[in-house]
């Protein structure tokens, strides 16, 4: 098996994998990162979103050579931005999830709205945070993208 | 999901086959509750042991820990039996935490019958309220009493606060830390007094989640991630039809994949084994076996609607007794309806539908030749350890269950089908292995919450009033399917089907309520709200349909049949005052009212809609209500009934689980769509207590929402809704 080389969360990892493995399954398996959840394996949920070169894309359907060259970000490593830590604690504030298993690929996509749009509109909430959540935690997930995107206006003005 | 005798209202104290044991070791002082004379109740089998043990522990800081059966799956009553821990004892919140406890029969609650190590039916609450209220009150007398003896004082000039008992005369207080080792000296109470309401500091407060600062950073441990040293990974399909059998198979296919280690031919499914899932999952899809037809090969769901539908003509189903509900009287029923103004002649019917839970099925499985371990997501643990014991021919203590944090519950990991195959396949590996059902094997494999249809006969009196209600249903029995050990296993009459027409609060003279057993042998389970979750719709329908007959306000009508219920009524009244339900709405929009209590709390619902096209309808706001009895942790019971919600609305919008030829047609969240964050409409919810018992809400929710929004749609259109989903009666959402 081909060694691929991948940056995840700002460290450099070898990872010896099929080529056309998700790259869900090399987080979990391969690395440890066990943040990023399986949820339907056909992009339909979220569960597994991360960001590549900051941009949120479900991982359950990415093959590892794509991944390979580019910054991965998962949950594991969301607290490294200003952003994300507005995010988590934003998510505690307002008491947004609940059991829990989507809420990573949720942060992840509210990270990477918020850095396209740091003032986002519910329209833009809507087009971005396609995540299925089973325990309806939606809207807390909007308060918290709004919080969030209150909280990091505030730092930037003082 | 349960009898609701069986809990209401919940015992304030432990229970009294049970005495207290205290014990000291290394500087750890553990109270437990121990079951006296256990198994020897003829009512439980043998093989159920009686009892439980509610243990705390405290460290030599002062600081406590609650082993808790209680899974937690997100509805948050871990950190419920933190306030209530903490209130008792008088602690500061953040001294006391929850760890799951051993599944062993002495952590099984008794007050579940039979006695079970499970979470589900909102018991978890009010089993805590009792059990954990009840040993941290004989832990605190225990406490004070070990101080009273340090100082030579009464008992009575003593008092417990902030984690230290306290002396009137304001001398400097004892640290429960430096009274741990006297108080285990001494002997438990057979009974504590617990904390009047009125002095309550915690419980009523909204606390923060205790399980939620791992769940945003992506350290929360839920079954799939655990892990085991060289364990191999599987992933399986199940039949394509319920009950067909393996023919025959080339596995040379799968074997071919790299990673790949065994085709295991399991009862009714053939899993691949390799080092990882993504193997395992390239392994499974290259095989193509060749099944049987087996003996559900003609199931069709339209086919058995209709069928349900003649079975509720017949009317020829087992009928609920005066037992059941005091209100039962068929002779008088028959007469009120030969005899009424007007005879309502309504029928009804709803889909299978799934869980869907997040997280699919999956249990990490180790066994050797006299010891299975696993862990797993689930909310029936002690069935799971019984379940597997059972599947490899071992005793249930040789079988050790690790309960891990639920992506999502909702009544499906009751069941233990895919921890018994992964046992199995851990077996055949000799190493550990993880079973992970894909989506689509998750989505076919059954549990669903039973397709039902109901006839509904309400006689009324010239006056339009209610005089008399017969229904008749047919369903499967979720009993006869479901894996958890909840009572009597197939009984002729299956108690869930009854939930919403039994001992519900509205005044409509004498019942007659009927059920016929109609079963394609589609596996069917417990679904969040159980059978409130189909007969609240039958029966708010149809409620509606009667005040629009008499020509009352929907909800002045209501009001009227709970003049006897005050706690419903008002429910009602600050759900219909939130919503300003008297003020007019603005030209083009409509409302909806419903209530739901067909599980131990009361919940209700007002949508409010327009309709921008013919079949299509926005939904411009929900409002809806809940009453817990007594509110524990606020915030978490808004979150309850917002989360019950949507889990209904999703079903109401477009649930259903179909069959053809046998086969689910549903395989993804293509096919069986759930509700996204940009369908989901304003929402508020009261959480009110308007009682005397706290209750569980989880299952709260999901039944009143789906009926308050066909009454807004029948009072747009004219047009009565009987069938769910809305999409199946011609309404969908407008873009």
């Amino acid at each position: 098996m081909k060694s691929h080389s991948l940056n995840i969360n700002g460290r450099l990892q070898r990872v010896a994998a099929e080529a056309d493995k998700p790259l869900l399954w090399v987080l979990r398996e391969d690395l440890g990162l066990s943040g990023t959840k399986f949820g339907c394996g056909a992009a339909q949920c979220g569960a597994c979103t991360v960001h590549l070169d900051g941009a949120a894309v479900r991982c359950c359907v990415l093959p590892l050579h794509a991944a390979a060259g580019k910054r991965v970000t998962s949950i594991e490593g969301l607290s490294a931005t200003e952003i994300g830590r507005a995010l988590q604690r934003a998510w505690l504030e307002h008491q947004v999830p609940q059991c829990g298993y989507c809420q990573g690929g949720m942060l992840m996509a509210a990270a990477s709205l918020l850095a396209e749009h740091p003032q986002p509109s519910d329209g833009q909430i809507d087009a971005a945070i396609t995540n299925l959540c089973r325990c309806g935690t939606y809207p807390r997930v909007r308060a918290g993208i709004h919080a969030a995107a209150a909280s990091l206006a505030a730092k930037v003005a003082a | 999901m349960r009898r609701p005798e069986l809990l209401r209202p919940a015992p304030a104290r432990p229970d009294r086959r049970t005495f207290l044991r205290s014990s000291l070791a290394a500087g750890v002082w553990t109270l437990s509750l121990s079951p006296v004379a256990a198994a020897s109740s003829p009512t439980v089998p043998a093989t159920r042991p009686l009892g439980f043990a509610r243990g705390l522990r405290f460290d030599s800081r002062g600081g406590l820990t609650v082993l808790s059966q209680v899974v937690e799956m997100g509805q948050g009553t871990q950190t419920a039996i933190c306030q209530i821990a903490a209130e008792e004892l008088d602690l500061a919140l953040d001294r006391v935490q929850v760890a799951q406890a051993p599944v062993t029969p002495e952590y099984a609650s008794a007050q579940m019958q039979p006695p079970n190590y499970a979470s589900f039916g909102s018991l978890g609450l009010p089993l805590s309220m009792a059990e954990v209220g009840g040993i941290c009150a004989a832990a605190r007398a225990l406490l004070l009493q070990a101080g009273a003896v340090r100082w030579g004082v009464p008992v009575a000039a003593c008092s417990t606060r902030d984690g230290h008992v306290c002396h009137e005369d304001g001398r400097p207080p004892l640290a429960y830390a430096e009274l741990l080792a006297a108080a285990a000296q001494l002997p438990p109470p057979a009974k504590a007094k617990r904390k009047p309401r009125a002095q309550w500091r915690l419980l009523g407060q909204s606390a923060a989640r205790v399980d939620l600062p791992a769940k945003v950073d992506g350290s929360a441990r839920f079954g799939i991630d655990a892990r085991r040293p060289g364990m191999l990974v599987a992933t399986l399909m199940h039949a394509p039809r319920f009950g067909a059998e393996l023919l025959a198979m080339d596995e040379r296919p799968a074997r071919a994949i790299r990673g790949v280690r065994r085709v295991v031919r399991l009862p009714g499914a053939v899993a691949v084994v390799a080092d990882s899932y993504w193997q395992a999952r390239r392994g499974l899809l290259a095989l193509s076996p060749q099944w049987s037809a087996g003996p559900h090969a003609e199931t069709d769901t339209e086919a058995l609607r209709l069928q349900l539908r003649a079975a509720c003509q017949q009317g020829q189903g087992l009928s609920f007794s005066k037992d059941d509900d005091p209100a039962i009287d068929p002779a008088a029923v028959a007469t009120e309806l030969t005899r009424a103004a007007r005879v309502l002649d309504l029928s009804y019917d709803v889909p299978y539908l799934a869980h869907a839970t997040l997280e699919p099925m999956n249990a990490l499985a180790e066994v050797g030749p006299d010891h299975a371990e696993l862990w797993l997501s689930t909310q029936s643990a002690q069935d799971t350890q019984y379940g597997v014991a059972r599947a490899l021919g071992l005793r249930p203590e040789q079988v050790t269950v690790h309960p891990m944090l639920i992506g999502g519950g909702f009544g499906r990991r009751l069941e233990h089908g895919f921890a018994v195959e992964a046992a199995l396949l851990a077996r055949t590996m000799g190493r550990p292995v993880q079973l992970i059902w894909s989506r689509e094997t998750d989505m076919r494999a059954g549990g669903y919450r039973p397709a039902a249809a109901a006839r509904v006969r309400m006689a009324l009196g010239a006056d339009g009033w209610p005089q008399a209600l017969r229904v008749d249903c047919a369903s499967p029995s979720v009993l006869d399917h479901s894996q958890l050990s909840n009572g009597e296993p197939r009984p002729a009459l299956d108690w869930t089907v009854s939930m919403g027409w039994l001992g519900h609060d509205y005044a409509l003279g004498p019942k007659h309520v009927s059920w016929t057993r109609v079963d394609p042998g589609v596996p069917c389970g417990y679904w969040r709200s159980v059978g409130a979750s189909q007969n609240t719709f039958f029966m708010e329908c149809s409620l509606d349909r009667a005040a629009a007959w008499a020509g009352i306000d929907p909800l002045a009508f209501r009001l009227r049949l709970l003049a006897a219920k005050p706690q419903s009524q008002a429910l009602l009244k600050a759900l219909a005052e939130a919503a300003g339900w008297g003020r007019p709405l603005p030209p083009g929009q409509f409302r909806g009212l419903a209530m739901s209590a067909g599980n131990s709390a009361r919940s209700a619902h007002i949508v409010e809609i327009s309709v921008p096209a013919p079949g299509r309808f926005r939904i411009e706001r929900i409002v809806a209500a809940v009453d817990a009895g007594v509110l524990i942790n606020p915030g978490a019971v808004q979150a309850q009934m917002m989360g019950g919600t949507l889990f209904g609305l999703a079903a109401a919008l477009s649930g259903e689980i179909t069959l053809k030829q046998g086969e689910v047609q549903q395989s993804g969240f293509e096919s069986y769509s759930v509700l996204g964050l940009a369908q989901t409409p304003p929402l508020q919810v009261l959480a009110l207590g308007l009682g005397e018992q706290p209750q569980g809400v989880g299952e709260e929710g999901p039944a009143s929402i789906g009926p308050a929004l066909a009454n807004a749609l029948f009072a747009a259109s004219g047009q009565p809704i009987e069938r769910l989903p809305l999409s199946r009666s011609g309404w969908q959402l407008a873009d």
